[in-house]
């Protein structure tokens, strides 16, 4: 879309999230770098390690499931556990299904 | 009746397409006649719940370079794109991707106007009192050029708080802010151990 900024790792769009409060549908979920709450408003950050509500390693993390998705050839079905969430610890919390 | 309604809203959807976009002309020239235009046009009360994105605002948001020269002007200071944008995080909130890159905006803008920043911030946050911003998802978000890197990220939080420090009102907000920044940089030293 035009307006965004190209990032590096590239983020990963999640369809048909929807905000576990008011239960309206999400377009902008996205799976991104980032390592703590401040850096997401209702993404999710990726990271490998963390603990309370932070996560390291998110750039390596990212590149991770990126290199699935390039070797899949996407798209791939992401199943969240536990809602949707804002710090997503890989690989317990995230599993990526692939085809 | 049902009808007439979708007679209706398709009237008002024509209404909204036929609209000059007030994004692209405050962009182009952000004086106040353009500013009040995108005001208005985001304060337009909604049919029922509409998708965030089947608004003419979202739309005329996603015109060919209008969202990232929006962000361009509040990273360079501009007050009057600041303020828009504060609300627009609200407004977008089912698309965070484009309120995170807003959010990093702002913390830009502060670097270069702290008090107008928690100036803005108090204003919108007594308006908007069921809907308040907190300071440390402005300030705390450091942009994709510090992920990873706490010793980094430590110092920008520090010269932040510094900043928050230098200004002389808004001393409650300041020094919420201030605590939350503090909370940051602990949580960053809990990750280099």
């Amino acid at each position: 879309m035009d307006g965004q900024r190209v990032y590096a790792p590239p983020r990963v769009h999640v369809e048909g999230a929807r905000d576990e409060f008011s239960g309206e549908s999400m377009g902008g979920y996205q799976l991104h770098v980032g390592n703590r709450r401040d850096d997401t408003i209702g993404c999710a950050c990726i990271g490998e390690t963390g603990s309370n509500g932070t996560v390291s390693n998110s750039t390596d993390a990212m590149t991770a499931i990126n290199n699935i998705i390039n070797a899949d050839g996407g798209p791939i079905r992401v199943r969240v556990i536990n809602g949707v969430p804002r710090m997503i610890q890989l690989p317990t919390a995230l599993s990526i299904i692939q085809r | 009746m049902r009808f007439m309604f979708l007679v209706f809203l398709g009237l008002i959807a024509c209404i909204q397409s036929q609209n000059p976009n007030p994004w692209k002309a405050f962009v182009e020239n952000p004086s106040k006649d353009s500013f009040s235009s995108c005001k208005k046009e985001l304060e337009y009360p909604l049919l029922g719940n509409v998708p965030v994105e089947s608004t003419a605002t979202f739309r005329h948001l996603m015109e060919p370079g209008v969202f990232r020269t929006l962000t361009d002007l509040v990273a360079t200071g501009n007050e009057m794109a600041a303020e828009i944008s504060l609300h627009l995080i609200r407004f977008l909130r089912a698309r965070p991707d484009l309120g995170e890159e807003i959010a990093v905006s702002v913390g830009q803008f502060f670097k270069s106007k702290p008090a107008s920043f928690l100036s803005l911030l108090e204003t919108y946050n007594r308006e908007n009192s069921n809907r308040s911003l907190r300071c440390s998802t402005l300030l705390g978000n450091l942009g994709a050029d510090f992920v990873d890197k706490p010793l980094e990220s430590i110092e920008e939080l520090e010269r932040r708080i510094k900043l928050l420090k230098s200004i002389q009102d808004t001393l409650q907000l300041k020094e919420q802010c201030i605590m939350q920044l503090e909370e940051a940089i602990v949580e960053w030293q809990r990750m280099l151990k």
